[in-house]
């Protein structure tokens, strides 16, 4: 568990410095980064999807279908290079899931 | 029309800053309809207004969909302290508010471009949301494609100088690169190309100060008398140009090929001519209503034509001024904005006098011309701006000449040419094409058409025929030579007067001037002293500040220092190019500001220092300027004359194309003697004007040999004269040449200006200093001996060596001073090592004091030797390599008898080896025409035969009966040297070959009258270089042999692949040569005594020898014969004797061969009597 939480605390903190290069346009660097990261929040965002049922059991209801459509977003914002889209999506969407996530783990660690 | 309080607030911005664009929304708008953009507007989550655009099927945003604000702002943040004088170029307006972040980021000296490839994403922006704050601003400048593209180019031209260009900011909004990548790489081009622009101007501007500053200041004298295009235009604002056109001829290599159609428009449009297309249109019989000319070094013989002279031009002051020389008609300037020039209109005429767009060449200052005066079509024709089948211009322009070839060494960029495929140009061509394609983007109202019929594509014209547009934009006729002929002068009497008055006062101003440049250098020592002791405040660093404000003021607005400027451009653009680097602190930055400012002050006043040197000089008149400039326009002509007397006409084109640049400087300057107050003798000014126009009109008719004539009876005569009466009024400045020959001996030849010190005076009464009839000065010694030539030693120098300088012979050692002999090598191959002997020290002083030979004197390849008893020469001819020259009159003046002897043996075998060269060269090339066939297509008649060769020594008698007996049969080949032919046939015997060398024409004799039918039973052998008069006596069969040593022979077997042979000097020396190549079995020599057997030098009923042979054998010497007795021979005969020796010793020599005479003992052959070796065998 604590493997995951530093896995989501780490993408979080990379999304604040690809959302400066991707609102600064510098594209090569930003989808550089983008690439690096991506394995991880997608492991991430799939250990949170197969999580859900879970957690709708501890009573916390997580919208599979929004975070699968964020995941979506990034993907075609990366395929087609949209700077606007990616930065959208990487810093208003996937970042809230992201720190929703970090808390849920936060909370599970005091408890255990 | 779009009706909404954004938009009209936008609008009214737009009006106020940049009414234009208004009217360009007005125009757009007509046709708009806002449901056919591909560009919306939505609502962030902050509910801030946002564009997206529909692109390749999806929808792209152009601004954060949830926090604008946030997303602008961390955008600009990467603008952030940059330099305060950076210049912005952006790629995107989007909702505006990037751009309002980046103000907040940036100082008010950085200025914005922004570039919105869209037209509908500005419609959308300027409809829906608020930019009236940017557009405000005054640091931005919006340019839209498809509505006002322009405003780019204006603002890279206007926000860009030479300082700023490593300070362009490039930035494209998010996502707008990645949607519209190509209007990305424009922009980006777009920026560059005018960097080059500056980098090329900067370089122009440094390379050619020299010319534009003599140039400058040679038309204050002219320009006061002339026209300005202000009053061009002011004629051109009275009439309708709707149907009139303005037609650019340029001399691009298409030009040839539709000229012609011209004459149709002339008339009915505005025909200008850039220079070098003059000669083109005025040869196709077309009057153009101008010419125009800028570049400074334009060659006047581009202009020499004699309808040229009362044409129309358009000039600036960097004009070329030599080419006012050819002519007389009016000269309409334009001038550079804030020159000193400029104010003179300003003051003078109360006239501000226009500058002229350009983009480098002169076709963009002619299209500028007819911009400027209100033409709206304008048609270009010869603007290849390519290299159309390899060629840069039409052919006219150089007379045909083919130097004309585009050089594979150049540098070539391909662009797309008018039929879509690519052509090639260079960098040069290339801005000249932006610069065209720039104007017809800033001018829409323009319609360009490109009538050229080839070359590159300028996009944004209309590509058409010349006939064809003639036929549709000429239909109207307008008197513009009469509206040009009635134009006066710009300045009255009173204004022309003051104007001179200005000039003649200018070097005073000047000085003054200079001393606040001083105080200027002082107030920035001070003011960096009161920096470093902390004083900023005090009233004294405020003063110095005042002061440092008012001279850098000064410096760039008083008028004349505009001319300073012009020799400082390097400086300038160093200070320019290093004055926006970032400091590492405040004190750093102070102690660069005071270095730079310091720096540019001083140059500024070696800038004065010289302009004043200048303005001086140019009133100064020359003498040995006009003396040199004299004498290489006699030297020209000579060339002129020379070359078409010999059909050259290329060579004498090119001459011609120097001697006009030679007079035209001549003119100049006996027209600056002719107005000045101090007129040192008296010259026919006319006659230079009849010279010109009657040369000119025999050139232009290509009336090769009147030209000839014309210069040779008439003008040369006249120059040889002028400058023939500057020497003996003595306004030659030799002791100019004198102290500059001497200082260049003291660099390169210290010892020998020693040598030329201990001499106190010349002897006058031995050297007598005589005046050439071309107006040199030439030595005679002792009333005797005339050192060269009195009429043109140079050009007869030339002459000499122009067809026997040798292509492989690196060195030439002279014997004697011929400094004219010197000269014509260097001139005809600058790369040639020159030794140079003389043993007079006095003639040494002499040229040194009335030549000009500084060149001579410091050039690498050229070494002097003052050689007192000829003993450096003996060392030096001990390893002589290439050729040795003796100068005969040097031979003459040696007073020691015993060395003049020897020196004038060598000189007479020199001599003889050079009229024998000539006469090789001659017959080999009449053999060829003759129809040649090689001694190798009968090699199979030869190989493994055994030969009997039969020479004309005195032996030969005692063996013709053998040799009757053997004729008979068949068992050997008999081949005889020329020489004994008739003998053998009076005794009945027919050889089978006779062999002939020698190049002498009375070789005929040798087979004169032998029976035709003879003739066609022997076979002739022939070296390539014997006489051709017997190869064309010869009816039977004949071959040649082709020689070592000689070029002609060599280069001609290597290129056929056909056997070389080593001719040893005489026939029997080539006879065993041929038989040991050809591969013979034996080889019986007969009659080759080489000897006198028996006192006797030939046999009985041979050729005499000729004179000159009976010569080289009054050196008699003497060897073994084949007995062991001692025989008498010749040297000549040793020589052979030797070749033949060396010759048989060699490894390919498979064969035996005998000598059946009783003369000379020849090693390596087989001595026996001709019965018993022919009986044995």
């Amino acid at each position: 568990m604590q493997k995951i939480a530093e896995k989501v605390r780490s993408v979080l903190a990379e999304i604040d410095s690809i959302y400066e290069m991707l609102c600064q346009n510098n594209t090569n660097p930003a989808m550089k980064a983008i690439s690096q990261i991506m394995p991880e929040l997608n492991e991430i965002i799939m250990k949170l999807i197969s999580e859900i049922p879970y957690y709708r059991q501890l009573g916390v209801d997580l919208p599979e279908d929004v975070i699968l459509a964020q995941l979506q977003n990034l993907l075609e914002a990366f395929e087609q290079s949209d700077m606007v889209m990616l930065a959208d999506t990487l810093k208003y969407e996937l970042t809230n899931t992201l720190q929703v996530y970090d808390e849920i783990l936060i909370q599970l660690e005091a408890e255990s | 029309m779009v009706d909404n309080k954004i938009f009209q607030k936008n609008l009214q911005a737009l009006a106020d800053i940049f009414p234009k664009m208004v009217q360009q929304i007005a125009d757009y708008l007509e046709g708009y309809n806002p449901e056919n953009g591909n560009a919306n507007v939505d609502s962030s989550v902050n509910g801030e207004s946002i564009i997206f655009v529909n692109e390749n099927g999806r929808n792209w945003y152009l601004n954060s969909r949830y926090n604008v604000a946030e997303s602008s702002r961390k955008w600009a943040e990467q603008y952030k302290d940059k330099n305060r004088l950076a210049v912005f170029v952006l790629y995107g307006l989007s909702d505006g508010s990037h751009i309002r972040e980046l103000l907040k980021n940036t100082c008010e000296t950085n200025f914005i471009l922004v570039y919105e490839p869209n037209i509908d994403i500005f419609m959308k922006t300027l409809v829906n949301i608020d930019i009236s704050d940017l557009i405000y601003s005054q640091r931005i400048v919006i340019s839209v494609n498809n509505l006002n593209i322009e405003a780019a180019h204006e603002f890279v031209t206007a926000a860009i100088d030479y300082s700023k260009i490593r300070l362009v900011e490039y930035g494209s909004l998010p996502n707008y690169n990645s949607i519209y990548p190509e209007g990305w790489v424009e922009l980006i081009r777009l920026v560059k190309n005018a960097v080059e622009v500056l980098v090329l101007d900067r370089n122009t501007q440094i390379s050619f100060s020299h010319e534009f500053i003599t140039n400058m200041l040679s038309s204050f004298d002219d320009l006061p008398e002339q026209y300005v295009i202000n009053q061009l235009k002011e004629k051109f604002d009275t009439c309708d140009l709707s149907d009139i056109p303005a037609i650019i001829v340029s001399a691009g290599p298409s030009l040839d090929k539709n000229i012609s159609e011209l004459k149709k428009a002339e008339g009915k449009a505005f025909i200008i001519v850039a220079d070098t297309a003059m000669k083109s249109v005025l040869n196709a019989g077309i009057i153009p209503d101008l010419i125009m000319t800028v570049d400074p070094h334009k060659q006047p013989y581009l202009f020499a034509h004699s309808q040229m002279i009362y044409l129309p031009m358009v000039v600036c002051p960097q004009s070329n001024k030599k080419l006012w020389v050819l002519h007389s008609g009016k000269r309409f300037y334009f001038v550079d904005d804030k020159s000193y020039i400029s104010d003179l209109y300003m003051r003078y005429a109360h006239m501000e006098v226009s500058p002229l767009e350009t983009g480098g060449s002169v076709a963009n200052n002619c299209f500028s011309l007819a911009q400027y005066c209100g033409f709206k079509t304008i048609i270009l024709i010869g603007q290849d701006l390519a290299y159309t089948n390899n060629k840069k211009h039409a052919v006219a322009a150089f007379n045909g000449a083919d130097f004309d070839k585009v050089k594979s060494d150049e540098k070539y960029i391909e662009v797309e040419d008018i039929f879509g495929g690519k052509i090639l140009t260079n960098k040069g061509m290339e801005a000249y094409l932006k610069w065209f394609e720039k104007q017809i983007l800033r001018y829409p109202e323009l319609k360009v058409i490109d009538a050229t019929e080839g070359g590159a594509k300028i996009h944004g014209s209309e590509i058409i025929s010349l006939k064809e547009v003639i036929e549709r934009e000429c239909v109207k006729s307008l008197d513009i030579k009469g509206m040009i002929e009635s134009i006066s002068p710009i300045f009255d009497d009173s204004a022309k007067k003051a104007i001179y008055k200005e000039y003649a006062e200018l070097p005073e101003a000047l000085s003054e001037f200079k001393k606040k440049i001083n105080l200027g250098i002082r107030d920035y020592d001070k003011l960096y002293e009161l920096f470093r002791k902390n004083k900023t405040g005090s009233k004294e660093y405020e003063k110095c500040l005042k002061g440092i404000e008012q001279i850098n003021y000064d410096v760039e607005h008083v008028p004349f220092m505009e001319l300073a400027a012009i020799y400082n451009r390097k400086t300038e653009y160093e200070i320019q190019g290093t004055m926006n680097d970032e400091r590492e602190d405040q004190m750093d930055e102070i102690r660069c500001i005071v270095e730079a400012g310091k720096k540019l002050l001083n140059s500024y006043k070696d800038a004065i220092d010289q302009l004043i040197e200048d303005l001086e000089e140019k009133r100064r008149i020359s003498m040995r300027e006009l003396y040199e400039s004299l004498s290489r326009v006699r030297f020209y002509m000579s060339r002129v004359v020379y070359h078409y007397r010999m059909d050259d006409f290329l060579n004498g084109n090119l001459g011609f194309r120097n001697f006009i640049n030679s007079l035209t400087e001549v003119i100049d300057l006996v027209r600056l003697h002719e107005n000045s107050g101090n007129k040192l003798f008296e010259i026919d000014f006319d006659i230079f004007n009849s010279m010109l126009q009657d040369i000119l009109y025999a050139q232009e008719n290509k009336d090769y040999l009147y030209v000839a004539d014309l210069m040779e009876e008439k003008y040369i005569s006249y120059i040889n004269g002028l400058t023939m009466s500057l020497i003996e009024q003595g306004l030659v400045p030799f002791e100019e040449y004198e102290r500059e020959n001497l200082e260049a001996l003291r660099e390169r030849y210290p010892e020998l200006l020693n040598e030329l010190s201990s001499i106190e005076f010349i002897d006058e009464n031995k050297y007598q200093m005589i005046i050439t009839y071309s107006g040199g000065i030439a030595v005679r010694i002792n009333s005797q001996i005339t050192y060269e030539g009195t009429i043109d030693p140079y050009v007869e120098s030339l002459q000499k060596f122009e067809n026997s300088l040798e292509q492989g012979i690196q060195e030439y050692t002279i014997v004697g001073l011929n400094f004219c002999w010197v000269q014509a090598i260097q001139h005809l191959d600058p790369e040639k090592e020159i030794y140079i002997f003389e043993h007079d020290i006095n003639l040494f002083k002499i040229f040194f004091k009335f030549r000009k030979l500084c060149n001579v004197i410091s050039a690498k390849n050229i070494h002097l030797i003052y050689d007192k008893d000829f003993s450096k020469l003996s060392g030096h001819l001990k390893n002589l390599k290439g050729k040795l020259l003796i100068h005969q009159p040097c031979i003459t003046n040696i007073e020691n008898q015993d060395l003049r002897k020897t020196l004038e043996l060598a000189f007479t075998s020199i001599n003889s080896i050079l009229s024998q060269k000539k006469l090789l060269e001659k017959n080999f090339l009449d053999n060829l025409l003759l129809g040649t066939r090689i001694i190798d297509e009968i090699k199979n008649n030869l190989r493994g035969k055994d030969i009997i060769y039969i020479a004309g020594g005195p032996s030969l008698d005692n063996d013709i009966e053998v040799l009757q007996a053997v004729a008979k049969e068949n068992r050997y080949l008999i081949m005889a040297a020329g020489t004994v032919a008739k003998k053998l046939l009076k005794n009945n015997i027919i050889p089978h070959y006779i062999l002939l060398s020698d190049p002498k024409s009375s070789i005929i004799e040798q087979i004169r009258d032998i029976d035709e039918r003879i003739m066609k039973r022997v076979c002739l052998l022939y070296l390539s270089t014997v006489s051709s008069s017997v190869i064309e006596y010869w009816k039977g069969e004949k071959y040649m042999l082709l020689q070592m040593d000689f070029d002609k022979a060599e280069t001609y077997a290597a290129n056929i692949g056909a056997e070389l042979f080593e001719s040893g000097g005489s026939v029997s020396t080539l006879a065993v040569d041929m038989a040991i190549r050809m591969e013979c079995n034996s080889l019986i020599c007969v009659g080759l005594d080489l000897a006198y057997t028996n006192d006797k030098i030939h046999a009985s009923n041979c050729k005499e020898l000729e004179e000159d042979e009976m010569g080289k054998l009054n050196d008699v010497l003497s060897v073994s014969s084949v007995d062991g007795s001692i025989i008498k021979t010749a040297k000549v005969y040793e020589i052979y004797r030797k070749f033949i020796e060396s010759r048989i010793a060699r490894p390919d020599v498979k064969m035996n061969i005998y000598n059946t005479a009783k003369g000379a003992y020849i090693k390596g052959m087989k001595h026996e009597n001709l019965e018993d070796l022919i009986c044995r065998k």
